[in-house]
């Protein structure tokens, strides 16, 4: 605890502006995750803290709640240390959009981090906290795990209650988890798994999360385990993604599992319906900050001057150009042509998924077409930005959870990172199958940290 | 092909923001990009559109006797009574909670 202390409030920390808010909320009760400190990311709520989901609008907004998820994971034993810096409301991909500036690469100066979870991510591959809690619309705790080396899992949608989480995409928002390792990751979200009375979106469905990872137990032999691939989204990656997760499917069949070929749903059409109800939705839920409930106003001669010098002061432009586009999808006369097409996409996209599952026990997938790019590259591209997620917007718009892991070295000190999927609610096979997988890689896991000098520790 | 952009005055009204002037271009330029990106849902998605056009996915309380839930809406987490009750007491929360989003209107 003094040493995680230590470093949350040390000058790598400072440095990388990867926390939002400290404060501090000690267990409630013991339980698997004793002796644990974790994190949550700046749009999930604890009572008392800021909440502000990394926006202007929200400024000086405090919760009078705590999420469930974080209440669960205070009463198994965990101790919370406070919030981390984000992509305003989660829209974004690489955590540049944030009222308090973008999130420091410790590990690869210059490049991104991720998003939008990406705070929660460079302090879990740092090593200040065990665990941190992310959010994931339609990648954005897989592919900030993907850029900084560590384990992103997205659970199933209704899996975990989103009660305390700030909306996006209704439809899409998740709760998951950020961790070193799989086995962790496991504990965690089987301590913050189930039915919810607050969240009537919660699943009523028995909580079947322990990994065999929750155990601890040496993971078994892949013999038998089929992992699916579609050779068209391999080929969608940078060669050197493509390679590294040939090499995952490689060191699977050498230890006995098939890897079997199954046809995915075609991406850019589902990265488009993506962008769509992702926005769609962010335009009716953020409808809510108008200067008249929650956190900043800025006032004017009648209300709906109010309400657009509040939010034209409040939200930034990565969100002002999604609600743009969310609002014009909506409109009459366009909604058919735009957002009801998307909603199609996405129920073939499920049935396509679960065709896919009748031939295999998880998919294989890279996490990310790339490894982190250059920050300030995509600031002024909506769509460029965009495409590290064309890999994860199809579980997320199936409902499914997949799970981020590091792999082989990328050369650059960073890993490569592969995604694995499993059918809904399936989360014990998809970390068994996780388990197994990092097993073939012993020193994965993200490089230690090395503070400086300047730090206490 | 890309709609042509709409008329960015009009339609930040519509979700309520104002753009400055000197920020105008740079809107419509990441609005253009989001245009063209989507469009590819024309393009490319060989299943052609729903018969049923949908003009408010928002439901009265009443109109759950109908049978189908809303556009987005997973079925299988529909049918509780818990849901009928909420949804007759506050519809709007319902919808926001399952991501059914409002359908707007004309642009003013």
């Amino acid at each position: 605890m003094v040493a995680a202390r230590a470093a949350l409030d040390g000058q790598q920390a400072r440095r990388s502006n990867a926390l939002r808010h400290r404060f501090e909320r000690p267990p409630s009760g013991t339980g698997p995750l004793d002796g644990t400190t974790f994190l949550v990311k700046a749009n999930i709520a604890v009572a008392g803290a800021p909440l502000d989901a990394a926006s202007a609008v929200l400024e000086g907004y405090h919760s009078p709640f705590t999420a469930t998820a974080v209440t669960r994971l205070l009463r198994a034993g965990a101790f919370l240390l406070g919030s981390t810096n984000m992509d305003e409301f989660g829209m974004g991909s690489s955590s540049e959009w944030s009222v308090q500036g973008p999130v420091e690469h410790p590990r690869a100066p210059g490049r991104v981090v991720g998003g939008s979870s990406g705070g929660s991510a460079v302090a879990v591959a740092e090593g200040w906290v065990d665990f941190a809690l992310g959010s994931d619309t339609g990648g954005s705790v897989r592919q900030p795990a993907a850029f900084c080396s560590i384990v992103g899992l997205r659970p199933s949608w209704g899996r975990v209650s989103r009660r305390g989480l700030v909306a996006y995409a209704s439809s899409l928002d998740t709760i998951g988890v950020l961790a070193a390792r799989v086995d962790l990751t496991g504990r965690v979200l089987a301590c913050m798994a189930g039915p919810d009375p607050l969240d009537a979106t919660c699943a009523d469905r028995p909580v079947e999360v322990d990994p065999a990872g929750g155990s601890g137990e040496t993971p078994v032999g892949v013999g038998g385990w089929r992992f699916g691939y579609d050779p068209a989204w391999l080929a969608a990656a940078r060669p050197a993604v493509r390679t590294a997760t040939e090499d995952s499917l490689r060191r699977l069949r050498a230890v006995g599992a098939r890897c079997v070929p199954v046809h995915l749903p075609a991406l850019r059409p589902l990265h488009a319906a993506y962008a769509v109800i992702a926005a769609a939705e962010a335009a009716s839920n953020l409808a809510r900050y108008d200067g008249s409930l929650y956190g900043r106003r800025v006032d004017g001669p009648d209300y709906e001057t109010m309400v657009t010098r509040t939010r034209q002061a409040g939200l930034g432009p990565e969100v002002r150009t999604r609600l743009l586009l969310g609002t014009y999808v909506l409109t009459r006369g366009r909604s058919r042509r735009w957002y009801e097409r998307a909603l199609g996409v996405r129920a073939r996209a499920r049935k396509a998924f679960a065709r896919a599952f009748a031939r295999c026990d998880v998919l294989l997938t890279p996490t990310t077409p790339e490894g982190a790019f250059g920050r300030g590259e995509r600031r002024d591209d909506p769509v460029a930005l965009a495409s590290s997620d064309c890999f994860t917007v199809g579980p997320s718009l199936a409902g499914l959870p997949a799970i981020a892991l590091p792999t082989g070295e990328s050369g650059d000190g960073l890993r490569h990172s592969v995604q694995l999927v499993a059918p809904p609610f399936a989360e014990s096979t998809l970390l068994a199958a996780a388990l197994r997988l990092e097993a073939l890689y012993p020193a994965a896991g993200p490089p230690r940290p090395t503070r400086s000098s300047g730090d206490a520790v | 092909m890309s709609e042509p952009l709409p008329d960015l005055r009009r339609l930040a009204r519509a979700a309520g923001l104002e753009i400055p002037a000197q920020e105008r271009a740079a809107f419509e330029r990441r609005l253009q990009g989001m245009l063209e990106w989507i469009a590819i849902l024309e393009r490319e998605d060989p299943v052609p559109e729903t018969e049923e056009p949908v003009e408010q996915t928002r439901r009265a309380p009443g109109d759950r006797a109908a049978g189908q839930p809303p556009a987005g809406r997973d079925p299988s987490l529909d049918e509780t009574l818990a849901l009928e009750v909420l949804r007759a007491l506050a519809p709007h929360w319902v919808d926001d909670a399952f991501g059914v989003p409002r359908v707007h209107g004309e642009l003013p």
